[in-house]
């Protein structure tokens, strides 16, 4: 908020420089990774909210007689099972696009969860550093001992499967590399020149923490948070695979491809489906992270 | 000694004992053009430079930043980055090198030409022992057995004058000092007794004494050998110290080339002229002592302490320092590095708690204050750092790292704020456009220049400037110590110059103080210490800066020589 007001007010407005905006923007269309990565995010996006709009049936809609059904493509036009039925007769598309808006929206909550305790407990161990650091740092020594899945298992095997308790176990679990990397970069920037200017100039722990130390560590952040998604979404997926994610019959892609694979030799779709969308999503957010690596460096030649 | 004995090959003693016809050129540079083509179009780094070398001479390189110096001489030896262009040519030895591939570079790099690098302790790698690298680099050219390579690095290493070669050549290069890599890196360029030299700002990161050696081991090596070297400065002072020829770059062109006593006693071109008279004089004058103010800062007993690591016990960075300095007054403080001069500007910026002793700013204690005195103290500070770069945070725009001083303390208006930077911006002598530019964007001066308005935006009583030309072309120098001057007589405040530079702590200080192994040895005013210096150290110290007249500085070797 502050910069915003800073650029405004002291920024000149005659200045014929390319604005932040342009010099961004050429910069985002320059990096093939961040397109693509963006439209597939994108194409993710979309289909989370038209989720329903495959619909001769619902998710849950079961239909005996389509039980298994072959993929019709389009032969039926929209109404068909255009991606075939599962072992209940339930359209895969339908219940594709469904557990995307699951998975993806689980994944988004954690990983802003998880972010946020990594960068506040990163940032208070690197500029306070001592004792504080040293005793943050073990907790997060600990938590990298403990196998991630393992731990969120038990987590849901003693609270119950619920999506509340998935997205408490996770972001739990999922806090600590960034607390390192923030840890790691506040550490370098505690001594460096401009962190000293501003505490000559006056500046107290508070602005120099939020005003000059934020900012920096803000790239590496976004793009851990991206490529984080991917890892998150393939956990959840892991989980409901095992039974201890979403409960049924709610969809979701590691539901789907744990309830498929009795009848992979014989109708392969009902796995392929959830798997090919889940391979997307996680490279979409993937790329999507590298192209940011390239982007958000303001020392990039522009 | 000499550099081909034990055992070498008769034909590579022949190359390096024989001096050959003297004067016989051999290397030519002729039109030699260099671009890089890059997303924002072509750069054109060097245009149509034509230069000779001949056998056993010392040629110079000068030019600023910039100026295609560096990528010139890399070329010889096919160092150029890959995206580089190359057009003209480069004769070595009647070879033409323009066009040749990498393993054809590889055969001559090292045997007819080699490198001497800027930053030893870069180009040293930390994880090996320093005989072991040289004896990789005598083993990539000559087929020899480790233990004859390492007889043959003892021998280098005993020619460049190192310390107990013998002993020292399993030491890992953080066991020496800069100096001594620095004569490792010699070493190790003589290896395969190579007929040129190229050093690259040999003596740029070293202090000024150990300057003065590694320069007379060049001079040495092409009186012994009949080495022919190039070398690529900067500094004046060190081209009229050991230069025979002097080539001057700017902007990638060769403006001029004359023998260094003719280029000294009457430069031809503008460019050289200026260049020449930007160069920091030794001001032995006294000067006129401004009259006694009262005192801004005051340091009594100051020593600060650092920890050796585990259970080593503590060394004296900063060891009882006591000093006032008084308004309008500038006073420098000078010393090599490891003198604690910088440690000592940090504590008087409130940056590092003294172990003992007191600071007074304007006569209240910088560490014993309250939290709210604190800041009003420091209000009256302005800090400007040495790395123009690393001082400004590269996320903030221009106007913002101004101004943020005086946003912090909340009692000003945006409106005011604005109106100030625009103020500082011309004082310092910038473009009010340069606002909304982040700190990469600008050229080391400017930065530089934006350092200054930022320290001086709360109108401080007090400048601390750690090293604040050091980084800068000579020429940028000139023009940012003018600036501080005239600012300082604009808006009086007292000034704590640290530098490692005696020419520029001269013209610039009125009193000076210079420091070594965190002591004071000397101080008085400025003319006095450097005109009349009474300690040894400051007499050593003054005699190992070069002087940019190539009469009075070689007048001044063959004194060391005969006399030391």
């Amino acid at each position: 908020m502050l910069t915003k007001n800073i650029g405004d007010t002291l920024g000149n407005p005659t200045d014929p420089a390319p604005g932040r905006a342009a010099i961004l923007r050429k910069k985002m269309l320059g990096s093939k990774l961040f397109v693509i990565g963006l439209c597939g995010v994108t194409i993710i996006v979309l289909a989370c909210l038209l989720g329903l709009w495959s619909s001769h049936s619902g998710p849950d809609q079961m239909n005996l007689a389509a039980r298994l059904k072959a993929p019709e493509w389009f032969s039926e036009g929209l109404g068909g099972y255009i991606f075939g039925a599962d072992q209940l007769g339930r359209d895969v598309v339908a219940r594709v696009l469904i557990g995307s808006r699951y998975s993806i929206s689980i994944a988004l909550s954690v990983v802003l969860c998880g972010t946020l305790i990594g960068v506040t407990l990163g940032l208070v161990a690197g500029y306070v550093g001592g004792v504080v650091d040293a005793a943050i740092m073990r907790v997060v020594d600990i938590m990298m001992t403990l196998p991630t899945l393992i731990v969120a298992l038990s987590f849901v095997a003693v609270l119950g499967a619920s999506i509340q308790n998935l997205i408490i176990v996770l972001s739990l679990t999922s806090w600590v590399l960034t607390a390192r990397v923030v840890r790691g970069s506040t550490l370098a920037m505690r001594g460096s020149d401009y962190v000293s200017a501003a505490r000559v100039m006056g500046a107290s722990d508070w602005q120099i923490v939020l005003r000059e130390v934020l900012p920096n560590v803000v790239p590496p952040i976004l793009i851990m948070a991206t490529q984080q998604i991917g890892i998150i979404l393939l956990t959840e997926a892991g989980m409901s695979f095992l039974g201890m994610g979403i409960p049924s019959p709610t969809p979701s892609w590691g539901g789907m491809i744990a309830d498929g694979q009795a009848y992979m030799a014989t109708a392969p779709w009902v796995v392929i489906a959830p798997g090919m969308a889940l391979m997307l999503a996680v490279l979409s957010f993937n790329l999507l992270g590298d192209g940011l690596r390239d982007i958000l460096d303001p020392r990039s030649a522009n | 000694m000499s550099i081909h004995d034990d055992g070498m090959t008769a034909g590579q003693a022949n190359a390096a004992a024989a001096p050959g016809n003297a004067g016989e050129i051999i290397l030519a540079l002729d039109d030699l053009n260099i671009s890089f083509r890059t997303m924002g179009g072509v750069f054109e780094v060097v245009k149509g430079v034509s230069l000779v070398l001949k056998r056993g001479e010392i040629l110079a390189i000068v030019g600023e930043s910039g100026s295609g110096k560096s990528v010139t001489s890399r070329a010889i030896l096919g160092l150029h980055p890959r995206t580089a262009r190359i057009s003209g040519s480069i004769r070595l030895l009647g070879e033409e090198l323009v066009g040749l591939d990498e393993e054809s570079f590889n055969k001559l790099r090292g045997t007819k030409a080699s490198m001497v690098f800027q930053e030893p302790s870069r180009a040293l790698n930390p994880v090996f022992t320093i005989g072991s690298q040289m004896i990789d680099a005598i083993r990539a050219h000559k087929h020899v057995s480790r233990d004859e390579a390492r007889e043959r690095a003892i021998e280098l290493l005993r020619i460049v004058d190192f310390p107990e070669p013998r002993e020292r050549v399993n030491f890992y290069p953080h066991q020496l000092s800069g100096g001594q890599k620095q004569r490792v890196m010699i070493a190790m360029a003589l290896s395969c007794d190579p007929q040129i030299i190229i050093a690259d700002e040999p003596t740029t990161a070293l202090d000024v004494t150990v300057q003065a050696e590694i320069l007379s081991l060049l001079h040495d090596l092409r009186d012994r050998f009949g080495t022919s070297i190039i070398i690529i400065t900067h500094n004046m002072g060190v081209v009229a110290d050991i230069a025979d020829r002097v080539v001057v770059m700017n902007d990638g062109h060769v403006v001029e080339t004359a023998d260094t006593f003719e280029l000294f006693a009457a430069p031809k071109d503008e460019y050289t002229r200026r260049l020449l008279a930007a160069v920091p004089k030794m001001n032995t004058s006294e000067g006129t002592a401004p009259p006694s103010l009262s005192a801004v800062l005051e340091l009594e007993d100051v020593s600060v302490r650092f920890a050796r690591g585990f259970g080593r016990g503590h060394f004296l960075a900063v060891d009882k320092i006591g000093l006032t300095l008084n308004e309008r007054e500038t006073l420098a403080v000078v010393g090599e590095s490891g003198s604690g001069k910088s440690t000592l500007a940090r504590a008087v910026a409130g940056l590092q708690k003294p172990s003992e002793g007191t600071v007074l700013l304007r006569g209240i204690d910088l560490y014993a204050a309250g939290r709210r005195d604190i800041r009003r103290v420091r209000r009256g500070l302005g800090y400007i750092f040495q790395d123009p770069n690393g001082s400004l945070n590269p996320h903030h725009q221009v106007a913002y790292s101004i101004g943020a001083p005086l946003l912090r303390e909340g009692t000003y208006e945006a409106k005011d704020v604005s109106a100030r930077i625009d103020e500082l911006l011309d004082a310092v002598r910038l473009p009010r456009s340069v606002r909304a530019k982040y700190p990469h964007e600008l050229s080391g001066g400017q930065t530089q220049r934006v350092s200054i308005a930022r320290a001086l935006i709360r109108r401080p009583a007090l400048l601390v400037a750690d090293e604040p030309t050091s980084a800068l072309d000579v020429s940028v120098q000139d023009q940012v110590l003018r600036l501080l001057k005239e600012l300082q007589r604009e808006l009086g405040f007292a000034c704590l110059f640290i530098t490692h530079d005696l020419a520029v702590a001269s013209s610039f200080a009125d009193r000076a103080i210079v420091m070594r192994r965190g002591r004071i040895v000397e101080q008085g005013p400025s003319g006095l210490v450097f005109g009349a210096p009474q300690e040894s150290y400051t007499k050593e110290l003054i005699a190992s800066v070069p002087i940019a007249d190539p009469v009075a500085q070689r007048a001044g070797r063959s004194r060391v020589a005969a006399g030391m």
